[in-house]
């Protein structure tokens, strides 16, 4: 195996929650491994585990058991502060819902993650006008997230999980708030950045659109990995 | 494995930009919070000027119990105020927690931010209700002495009044701190799964 050649790696993985009295078992074994420069769709229904499963890969909740390492890091043992700066730059985040500062411009929502980082300001500035020209906003480096569209929102999350330059962009539901159009837009753009810098691109998704840019998708049904297909051999299932 | 990191860099400067473009985007949100904390503290300041003017005048019977009381009450008051104002403030804001965190933020990067904006709110709040509150202390004064006495006697008490508002000053920033820090500690440790997920 080569060191290089995984920067997602999770190994076994469980995970169980309590919801009142009922044990959920949210994940149940799961194992894969994920490629640099990949572009990979975690697809399965509703409650299957994908964003138990997005939250595990990127360090955002603590699992039951197994391993899961990010650029060789094992995250199970990191501390506080550790895992703060993989966060910060190994990994960028988009959710369905944006989760944009509201109190800060396009600009300063790039720019902060830089600030979490210690980069100076000048370098910050710079940096932020290329992201956003790179997912086609710099004239919108000024508004606030409450004068943007939902899709101009959804660039702006993607440019900010860019600002460190992180190994890999995880995202949750990508297009699940926006229209059609506006979802395809944001693939499209997800897949430039795959394709032209070489971003590692992990997607937790029930979009059917996202298959057909997928270098692989992983199926997951119960918790488990159902199957795992390369984008030749892909049958769409009508049931998920 | 230890990823051997460097010391991370969050300076004062950026701290308050930040906690700053907070305070302005929740303007309104922000007003009503340091009006609570004005109101806890005019009230106390004014109780208390009373007290002073009570016993500079010499009316005889010098400061009552029942002012001692009024002014422990007026403590409560404002105490209870505040708290709940910071208390509710944070609260409301886990999820915007749980966004910094995954952006990389510390817990202890989070918990400045929130403190910074507790401190302008606390020394803003402070300094209002401490001016608002004397002046009404003095106000219901007026007619127990006629205005020159009572100007008399104030410039010769100045040091005391100053000393008062400095007061309600240090009190409004110790509890809007206190009240902030707790909960914004407490939610700084969530994980960020859960911050996110957070329904107030």
């Amino acid at each position: 195996m080569s060191l290089e050649e995984f920067v997602v790696e999770i190994d076994d993985v469980y995970k169980e929650y309590t919801l009142g009295k009922v044990i959920i078992h949210a994940l149940q074994g799961v194992s894969f491994k994920i490629k640099r420069e990949e572009y990979v769709s975690i697809m399965g229904p509703s409650g299957s585990g994908k964003s138990t499963i997005f939250n595990a890969i990127g360090g955002l909740d603590t699992v039951t058991s197994g391993e899961i390492y990010i650029d060789q890091v094992d995250i199970a043992e990191l501390d506080a502060y550790e895992l703060a700066w993989l966060r910060n730059r190994k990994i960028g985040y988009i959710f369905q819902t944006f989760n944009l500062l509201l109190a800060f411009s396009a600009q300063e929502n790039i720019e902060i993650p830089m600030v979490f980082a210690g980069v100076p300001r000048e370098d910050r500035k710079k940096k932020s006008k290329e992201i956003l020209k790179m997912v086609g906003l710099e004239d919108r480096a000024k508004n606030k997230p409450g004068q943007l569209s939902g899709g101009q929102q959804q660039r702006v999350a993607i440019a900010r999980a860019l600002a460190n330059d992180p190994a890999i962009i995880l995202a949750d539901e990508p297009t699940a708030n926006l229209d059609l159009a506006t979802g395809l837009e944001i693939i499209g753009l997800l897949k430039r950045l795959n394709e032209e810098q070489g971003t590692t691109i992990v997607s937790a998704t029930h979009d059917l659109k996202m298959i057909s840019i997928s270098d692989r998708i992983i199926w997951i049904r119960d918790g488990k990995v159902d199957r795992i297909e390369d984008r030749a051999d892909i049958q769409v299932d009508a049931m998920t | 494995m230890s990823l051997d990191l460097p010391e991370p860099k969050f300076s004062i400067s950026e701290v308050f930009y930040l906690s700053y473009s907070n305070i302005k985007r929740r303007f309104f949100r922000s007003v009503i919070t340091a009006l609570g904390i004005i109101l806890g503290i005019a009230f106390m300041a004014a109780l208390l000027t009373n007290s002073l003017i009570l016993d500079w005048l010499q009316t005889g019977s010098g400061v009552e119990a029942y002012q001692y009381w009024l002014v422990g009450i007026s403590l409560i008051v404002a105490f209870g105020g505040i708290t709940n104002s910071m208390l509710m403030a944070v609260n409301e804001r886990v999820k915007e927690i749980g966004v910094y965190k995954c952006i990389g933020g510390l817990d202890s990067h989070i918990v400045r931010l929130f403190i910074v904006e507790a401190l302008l709110l606390g020394i803003l709040g402070g300094f209002l209700g401490g001016i608002i509150g004397i002046g009404m202390g003095i106000g219901i004064n007026l007619n127990r002495a006629s205005l020159q006495e009572l100007s008399v006697l104030l410039e010769s008490n100045i040091t005391s009044l100053i000393l008062l508002l400095l007061a309600c000053i240090v009190l409004a920033i110790v509890l809007t701190s206190l009240a902030t820090f707790i909960p914004a500690r407490r939610a700084s440790k969530l994980s960020p799964a859960e911050a996110l997920r957070y329904e107030n």
